[in-house]
């Protein structure tokens, strides 16, 4: 056998990361002459693992290229001898603190030499002048953002509108050096596990407290107050097994982007939402459709175990797709709609399908009234979801004036959201406004 | 020299009558503003909205080069070339274009082509549409090169006239999704996008506004004629919030990316023939861009793609040569690299030559095909770094251990 293990390598996750990367190996040179040469594009392992074995047809020189889930392209050109097996090893380099090795993975940070030269930070602003200590100025800008905040409620499992009650439900426990995170909605069953920072990022570890039976009484949200900014995080929960979730309020990140960023310490689907982040569905599209690993037969198939990563495989499908005859996945899109309307992405996904297959009246009728229903059920967690939930209510904005309301809000609301990353992460207000050009 | 007053406008600079008329084409349309009349310089005294931007001399380059490739260079079995439309915005009363020569147009001629306002894009956008209508089947190609503003994720295109209208500055824009969107009901399977414009704020003028701009065109999915999944793929020249760079009367960074990708740098040859793929090309722009910002870090502009469907967009011809990028890790240290690349087999030397500080940091050479060679850099302390290179095609990245 002749091969390469091909690995992005990466210490301190904790974890392998089945298919953190796309590599691409191809041959340059073998001492067959051909007219074309041989490629081949695979899922390859991040971690400190021994790498994905890539079989190749000959020994010879052949040119080995990573794409990584924030879009960095490595590349290597190795020479490898016939029965060899060789290792080709690519960094993305070395994480700022242990604590961001998968905020680095996922593109969210610069490497380390670059997290501290780029900028000068000044000092945070110290907790008495953040807006986490002024719930004043908070409601205010909740205030601005009525509807948004309705709709924010809503979507927890809760009906009431109000601001206050709202607040009322939030969790008191989460305020650290220069900022907070209060958990929607309470009562829930989380824990925060751990929160670090310096002086340019915030981070807080959460995990789930006991297995999940009642889905809507599950947090929701993470309300961000951080400076003068305050941003409401997706809390992508319940997602199991053993499910970590990170919220990290990055003071570095540009303020045209959400400063808080969402990762679940996933290691079979952290590829796939990096990629989902990027905007890269080719990519994302290999993995889950890649039978090594499965996803998306798993996923949408066991989808009772892990609804939202079923969900989060079937926006991908759906988007990566270039078929409208049925595929395997179809019916369980139904499934997944019917069974947790807790999640409105289920539904959002549907729609979007239905409406790709269209060809009758009733069958865009349905389509219709699928994207009204999971309007109707909230705010999505993936910004796919509500992305293609815009896209598919502007459609038929024309058709009626309640149509054409829910539109207009769901614009404005993806106006306010990060569109380069996987979950919803929405800007209220405020900008960090801290950083000087060194 | 024709006279602009005689020549009849037309934003068709290139119309492929040999085609049957119902076959699958691709569709090409593109606009280059860099004159904005009611901006900073502009021909009309600047409004409060038009304050915001200035002049641009890249756009209309740009736009200009990309035609030229287009018809000069763009090759589709599938899908051949069946128009291109052209709209620019220049200081200049009226803009004309002269296509390249080809031998589909083996006389060409000039055309005076529409200024890029709202109404003459609306109207140019409208006649791209009905051709695209013709076969499902076909290829859409929409660039944009100008200024752009973004609020939170939505991006704008401002067109000629943005600021005109104190009551509704954003009337001469055009949203970027909303293009997107509605193209999904545009009969043409096969859409790539390239939007080449800066992503920064613009907070005073465009807060709190859900949706910036003005549709050019609105097309609703009971009229889309058929339910085959529409394959995008849409490139933005930057990501959010960042600026797009584009040198003064040159070609932008982007759209020179654009071209080197579907001309070479992203072709793969998986079935005997040079074929780029929009997946492909996304990789392979990251690169050149970041290649040649790598001076500023490189993360001044990242090509930003978004619901990246790959499909079949170009075939090319690979040169002789093997264009060779070398580069050195640490950027800082290029003028003090005086660099060799060597052929062991018969010690001949292919290139020995110093760099220059002053240049952008890296190094283009032409080497020959499948050859083992040595690239040497010498530091002007005397240590020397080597790197051994087998060359084959498309192109090769070298980034030296210094």
């Amino acid at each position: 056998m002749t091969a390469f293990t091909i690995l992005l390598e990466k210490q301190m996750l904790g974890a392998q990361v089945a298919a953190g990367a796309i590599a691409t190996v191809r041959m340059v040179s073998s001492g067959v002459d051909s007219t074309t040469r041989w490629r081949k594009q695979v899922p390859v392992e991040a971690g400190f693992g021994a790498g994905t074995m890539v079989d190749v047809p000959v020994a010879g020189v052949y040119d080995i290229e990573l794409v990584t889930p924030s879009g960095e392209v490595l590349s290597d050109q190795q020479n490898v001898a016939d029965g060899e097996i060789k290792r080709v090893a690519f960094t993305v380099g070395e994480s700022p603190h242990e604590w961001l090795s998968w905020q680095r993975l996922s593109g969210y940070v610069p490497k380390k030499s670059a997290y501290y030269d780029q900028r000068l930070w000044r000092a945070p602003t110290a907790v008495n002048e953040s807006l986490a200590a002024h719930p004043e100025i908070r409601e205010a800008v909740i205030e601005r953002n009525r509807t948004m905040w309705s709709k924010v409620i809503a979507s927890s499992g809760h009906r009431s509108s109000t601001t206050n009650s709202a607040f009322v439900r939030m969790r008191e426990e989460t305020r650290t050096r220069y900022g907070e995170l209060k958990i929607v909605p309470h009562p829930l069953r989380s824990k925060i596990l751990t929160t670090e920072a310096d002086a340019r990022i915030l981070q807080w570890l959460i995990e789930p407290e006991v297995p999940w039976t009642h889905p809507d009484t599950w947090p929701r949200w993470g309300f961000v107050t951080v400076d003068q900014a305050c941003e409401l995080a997706t809390l992508p929960m319940p997602w199991t097994p053993d499910g970590r979730i990170e919220v990290s309020f990055d003071r570095g990140r540009p303020d045209a982007m959400a400063h808080s960023t969402v990762i679940v310490r996933d290691p079979q689907f952290a590829g796939v939402l990096g990629y989902l982040g990027s905007g890269r569905m080719d990519y994302a599209n290999l993995i889950i459709q890649a039978d090594d690993y499965g996803i998306i037969q798993s996923l949408i198939h066991d989808k009772m175990m892990n609804p939202l990563a079923a969900a989060g495989a079937a926006v991908i499908a759906v988007l990566a797709t270039k078929e409208t005859v049925l595929q395997r996945w179809d019916p369980w899109l139904d499934n997944l709609t019917n069974f947790f309307s807790w999640m409105p992405d289920g539904a959002v996904v549907l729609a979007h399908r239905r409406l790709q297959q269209a060809q009758a009246e009733h069958e865009f009728d349905f389509a219709r009234d699928k994207f009204v229903q999971a309007f109707d059920r909230g705010i999505p967690y993936y910004v796919a979801a509500l992305s293609m939930l815009s896209g598919g209510l502007g459609q038929f904005a024309t058709e009626s004036k309640e149509i054409e309301a829910r539109y207009q809000e769901t614009v404005a609301l993806l106006s306010m959201v990060d569109p380069n990353q996987p979950f919803t992460v929405i800007r209220l207000a405020g900008k960090v406004g801290h950083a000087t050009n060194g | 020299m024709d006279n602009w007053c005689d020549m009849a406008q037309t934003e068709l600079v290139f119309e492929n009558n040999g085609l049957l008329a119902h076959s699958p084409q691709t569709h090409v349309f593109i606009i280059g503003v860099g004159h904005y009349r009611y901006g900073k310089g502009g021909s009309e005294p600047v409004t409060p909205d038009g304050d915001y931007i200035g002049q641009l001399t890249s756009p209309p380059v740009s736009a200009r080069a990309l035609a030229d490739w287009f018809i000069r260079d763009f090759n589709n079995a599938a899908r051949p070339l069946g128009s291109v439309a052209l709209l620019l915005s220049e200081q200049a009363v009226a803009s004309t274009y002269t296509p390249p020569q080809t031998a589909l147009v083996p006389a060409p001629q000039a055309y005076r082509v529409p200024v890029a306002d709202h109404a003459q894009v609306t109207a140019a956008a409208l006649a791209w549409i009905e051709r695209l209508k013709h076969n499902k089947d076909n290829m859409a190609v929409f660039y944009f090169c100008g200024h752009g503003m973004t609020w939170n994720s939505n991006t704008t295109m401002l067109l000629r006239d943005f600021g005109q209208d104190s009551n509704n500055p954003i009337a001469e824009a055009i949203a970027v999704d909303q293009v997107v969107e509605t193209m999904k009901n545009c009969p043409a399977i096969y859409q790539a996008f390239f939007i080449d414009c800066c992503r920064t704020r613009q907070d005073d003028l465009l807060e709190g506004q859900a949706v910036i701009g003005t549709p050019a065109f609105f097309l609703t999915p009971r009229a889309r004629q058929h339910a085959d999944v529409r394959r995008q793929a849409v490139y933005y020249a930057t990501s959010d919030d960042r600026p797009a760079a584009g040198g003064k009367n040159r070609t932008s960074l982007f759209t020179e990316a654009l071209m080197d990708g579907l001309s070479l740098v992203a072709a793969e040859n998986e079935t005997g023939n040079w074929v780029v793929r929009t997946g492909r090309l996304v990789d392979a722009m990251t690169r050149l861009v970041g290649l040649k910002l790598k001076s500023a870090g490189g993360t001044i502009q990242i090509p930003a793609p978004k619901w990246m469907h790959s499909f079949d967009f170009n075939s090319t011809q690979m040169p002789p040569g093997v264009r060779t990028y070398v580069t050195a890790k640490d950027t800082s240290k290029w003028g003090d690299l005086h660099l060799r690349c060597v052929r062991p087999s018969d010690n001949m030397e292919l290139v020995n030559e110093p760099t220059d500080a002053n240049n952008d940091p890296f190094a283009q050479w032409e080497l020959p095909l499948a050859q083992d060679l040595i690239i040497e850099a010498k530091l002007s302390g005397g240590a020397t770094v080597t790197h051994r290179l087998s060359t084959g095609h498309p192109v090769r990245w070298v980034e030296l251990g210094v």
